[in-house]
């Protein structure tokens, strides 16, 4: 029975050694890989991952567009680099699948909320910051809370399980913190007055607010979450990514950028 | 095999212990609370000319129906809609004490009801008062016989008393709950979580045994 069973465990491990060693080497089997710009330009457009559930960066709105900071800024892109804003065809990613999409090839970008962090720097390349995120505070239009220091003694929300948690306390040590498991949780608190704050990324309080405008956004943020566009690592990327780098730098200085954030991110 | 953390479990020992202050405090306030109410509502309902005896019996149905997680959050986020705003720990106590006196209640009724009528009769026929009926002859036999049911309602209440961790007050359940999503070590808080709460019950299950047997007794030598 025993040597029955070996019999099958060694079977099973062959199978699996062996496709482990097809599916590396038709990784590594060199082949000639066409200039991911070149490719872009003769097709006549970028395929493009963005998020469908990300207000206000990328959304399908109330006539089931997609909408968004993000959007934009691709047609912006493309603009520049094939002379045409609808040269761009959108793909759904989520934060999970956002870059297995990229170092798959079935997209040419992605630009999708997606933070720089040394992290993915090692399995994917980043363009320049194109948006800056950050903490932020939530509180009731007439509240009277002005930034993070009038939080001594206050109320404040937050959710458990985020580093928001971490950060509050260390800039106001003598707030009181209320942990919550969900975001509609956390918000309810906040409308019941059982709270004087809520804590959390800037974008996250942006599509909490586009649902009740009787709470708004304070200006201060106080971390830093640069956003940068994603490209698969590769020689054959360089020179689509240096083309992207140029179109965004060049919205930067003609201000591109910053009309864009005010379109999408008034707050 | 899982590489079991015991460090994620020592380092959190301060907060974990904050937590267990705040189980204990609530539980026992709320135990104090339910079993007042639970006996006032029990004696209500034993009335049968009593006014009073429909409230009772509203009460206890209405409050035996509906989740707790609903009455927590009535009274925490649905009272301030009124302009009653209570802190949350009160919300907390209110909500396990009521809910725990209508089961307190209605364990109580089972144990009146098991004390022959005749005894009732019997008491009434001596010229004791219908007050006097219920505290003299029916509770003091009435207890006995209910004391594990009675038991298996507080170590209920000891349970419930994690829910509310919801309206973010810091118990036991809380503390484990954010020290896990924040170190990803689900298995040894929660591990260490259900421990502490067995700790907890099993002390209310050995008082319950105890007292028990000692009022087993004295039933006895009276019985003879």
């Amino acid at each position: 029975m025993k040597s029955i069973r070996n019999l099958y465990g060694r079977i099973l491990l062959l199978i699996l050694a062996l496709s482990i060693f097809t599916g590396l080497a038709a990784c590594t089997q060199p082949k000639y890989k066409q200039d991911l710009l070149e490719r872009v330009t003769q097709r006549g457009k970028i395929i493009v991952g963005v998020k469908y559930d990300s207000k206000p960066f990328g959304y399908i709105d109330e006539n089931q567009k997609l909408q968004g900071y993000d959007i934009d800024l691709v047609k912006e892109i493309a603009k520049r680099i094939l002379g045409n804003e609808n040269a761009v065809e959108f793909q759904q990613v989520t934060s999970s699948s956002r870059i297995i999409s990229l170092t798959s090839g079935t997209i040419d970008l992605v630009a999708a909320t997606m933070t720089i962090n040394e992290k993915r720097k090692r399995v994917i390349d980043f363009s320049s910051p194109y948006y800056i995120a950050g903490q932020a505070l939530m509180v009731s239009n007439n509240s009277k809370i002005r930034s993070v220091k009038d939080l001594n003694g206050k109320n404040v929300i937050v959710i458990l399980g985020s580093t928001a948690e971490d950060n509050i306390r260390m800039l106001a040590p003598n707030a009181n913190i209320l942990g919550f498991r969900t975001y509609t949780d956390a918000f309810s608190t906040l409308r019941a007055k059982r709270a004087d704050a809520l804590t959390t990324d800037d974008i996250i309080i942006a599509g909490l607010i586009s649902e009740d405008p009787n709470y708004k956004m304070l200006k201060e943020r106080y971390t830093k979450e640069p956003y940068g566009i994603g490209f698969k690592k590769g020689e054959e990327t360089k020179s689509f990514q240096e083309a992207v780098n140029m179109a965004l730098d060049s919205m930067r200085n003609d201000g591109t950028l910053e009309k864009l954030k005010r379109k999408w991110m008034p707050y | 095999m899982y590489d079991f953390d015991v460090n994620a479990i020592v380092k959190a020992l301060p907060y974990i212990i904050n937590g267990l202050k705040i189980t204990l405090f609530v539980s026992i306030i709320s135990s104090i609370f339910a079993l007042i109410i639970g006996i006032t509502i029990a004696y209500f309902r034993s009335q049968d000319n009593s006014s009073l005896k429909p409230l009772a019996i509203i009460y206890v149905e209405v409050i035996r129906n509906t989740p707790l997680l609903i009455q927590l959050y009535l009274w925490y986020k649905g009272l301030p809609n009124i302009g009653v705003n209570l802190p949350a720990i009160m919300c907390g106590i209110l909500a396990l004490s009521i809910y725990t006196a209508a089961y307190i209640s209605e364990v109580l009724r089972s144990g009146i009801n098991s004390i022959a009528n005749e005894q009732h009769e019997a008491a009434k026929g001596l010229g004791l008062s219908q007050f006097q009926v219920f505290t003299l002859i029916v509770f003091p036999q009435a207890i006995r016989i209910i004391i594990p049911p009675l038991g298996s309602q507080f170590i209920n209440l000891i349970k419930n008393s994690s829910l509310v961790s919801f309206i973010a007050v810091t118990d036991i359940f809380y503390v484990i709950y954010r020290e896990s999503v924040n170190d990803f070590r689900f298995l040894e808080f929660f591990l260490v979580g259900a421990v502490i709460y067995m700790i907890l019950t099993g002390t209310v299950a050995v008082l319950t045994n105890i007292l028990e047997d000692k009022l087993k007794i004295q039933g006895r030598t009276v019985k003879i």
